[in-house]
């Protein structure tokens, strides 16, 4: 046994007698595989550095060098592609507040049209609050510019019909709730006529405008409420002058209330 | 000579992943330097090829093997960072495509089985006429040695591999297998031991004959 422990080998002894033996080598043509392999990888990255340094240098003249740090490994983008999650939600936003604009701004100019003309026209639906505190602003009496605007509400009579309204009145105010729209259509209509026909139109509202003016007064006058008469009358003896012309229909009617206006000016 | 003495393992210390030379020719050919590449190959091509050949004893498979691990290291040339000694790394490739190639395809005990191409035992016999001189019994003995080699089991004949072949540590043996520094100790040691009762025991068994 001691004999056979004499005869081991030592570590260093196995190791040579395994570098002996150990003389196996890949053969060439594995070899020439391998080393082609690995000289057309640095081919290929030659090309993508070449293709990458030629867009590169394009990127650089369009968008200028300053934008050109990255190295060859970094893919290049475009704008819109590298953005794209920003600038859709930038277009979104953008669409979506301008639909939002146009729906609260959309009524606006209609009514901006149709104020002018309404402006000559009684607003019953405007007024929010009831009749019972409707009256006692009228009875503090309305004043002159009140009076040009809404005639018709600025006399008791007119504030009395309009606390009692009959279903006649109703249908009335029904279609004056959709009058701002048909106004909006008329005005269309004005403009795309020719300037003589918008000139008649603008003429035949105007005389409606008087004649509404002239009624109120009268209902002054019949109310005998003669400093509100006196001062309308001073109003649309400034605003409208065209009464005192002996051709406008309501001129007799206007000369028949001046006079009474006159002569209970003369009596005080 | 000393009979029991533990295997040859020295420590890999940071001077030896900063100086590695392998490291900077590997950056060299990252860089577009095929010489490099070339003497890099040139320097690792036959310890490495022996790896598989040893434990695979399959010629074609083991070229197979050879050639993928290469591919590996040249697709990851361009991401090679120095993380680790060159070899550690190489083999670690070449470990984990032995593991994925051949350890899920065969039994693992198959991995021990004597290879087919290796000379039979009665080829390295020596015949009457042979003079008895040290140096054809040092090469009958390695011849047996190989041989004894590929009846060793895997992980040992992996350990003895690298650490013989290739000079590895322990330390970066068990970082190339994946298990600990004692455990891979242990493998050499019993690998030491296992190849050198059989060179004993098949020359005795060889003067037997003669």
């Amino acid at each position: 046994m001691s004999d056979e422990n004499d005869k081991m080998l030592s570590d260093a002894e196995l190791k040579a007698l395994y570098l002996a033996k150990a003389t196996e080598q890949p053969s060439s043509e594995l070899d020439a595989r391998i080393l082609a392999m690995a000289q057309r990888r640095l081919d290929e990255q030659h090309l993508n550095e070449q293709g990458l340094n030629e867009q590169q240098l394009a990127e650089q003249e369009s968008e200028g060098a300053d934008k050109q740090s990255g190295s060859a490994n970094v893919i290049q983008v475009s704008f819109w592609r590298r953005y794209r999650w920003p600038m859709s939600t930038a277009a979104s936003v953008l669409l979506l507040s301008s639909l939002l604009l146009m729906n609260l701004n959309g009524p606006n100019p209609i009514d901006e049209q149709v104020r002018p003309m309404l402006a000559s026209e009684p607003q019953p639906m405007r007024m929010a609050a009831p009749p019972e505190q409707q009256e006692p602003k009228v009875q503090l009496g309305p004043s002159a510019q009140a009076d040009v605007d809404a005639p018709e509400m600025a006399s008791p009579q007119a504030v009395t019909m309009m606390s009692r309204k009959a279903p006649a009145d109703l249908k009335t105010e029904v279609k004056r709730d959709t009058q701002p729209e048909e106004q909006t259509d008329e005005q269309a209509k004005l403009e795309s006529l020719t300037p003589n026909e918008a000139e008649v139109k603008t003429q035949a509202k105007a005389v409606i405008s008087d004649i509404q003016a002239v009624n109120h007064l009268q209902q002054l006058v019949d109310a005998e409420l003669w400093p509100d008469a006196d001062t309308l009358y001073q109003r649309l003896l400034k605003e409208r002058p065209r009464l005192e012309d002996s051709s406008h229909p309501q001129h007799a009617q206007w000369r028949e209330l001046v006079n009474q206006i006159k002569a209970h000016r003369q009596d005080n | 000579m000393d009979m029991h003495r533990e295997p040859s393992v020295t420590k890999v210390s940071e001077d030896d992943v900063v100086k590695d030379p392998d490291q900077t020719l590997m950056m060299q050919y990252a860089q577009g330097d095929q010489g490099a590449f070339e003497q890099l190959y040139h320097k690792h091509k036959g310890g490495l090829y022996r790896y598989f050949k040893r434990q695979l004893g399959d010629g074609a498979l083991a070229e197979d093997l050879y050639q993928e691990t290469w591919s590996r290291v040249i697709k990851a040339a361009a991401g090679y960072e120095q993380r680790a000694k060159f070899t550690t790394w190489l083999y670690r490739i070449a470990h984990n495509l032995l593991i994925d190639h051949v350890r899920a395809l065969k039994p693992v005990d198959s991995l021990s089985d004597p290879a087919g191409d290796e000379q039979p035992l009665e080829a390295v016999i020596p015949s009457d006429e042979s003079g008895p001189d040290d140096q054809l019994e040092d090469e009958q003995k390695a011849s047996i040695l190989k041989d004894c080699i590929s009846l060793l089991p895997h992980v040992q004949k992996e350990a003895f591999l690298l650490n013989v072949e290739m000079g590895f540590t322990a330390a970066a043996i068990g970082e190339i297998a994946g298990v600990g520094m004692e455990a891979t100790k242990s493998r050499i040691r019993y690998a030491n031991q296992a190849l050198k009762a059989c060179v004993q025991q098949k020359w005795q068994e060889q003067s037997n004959v003669r």
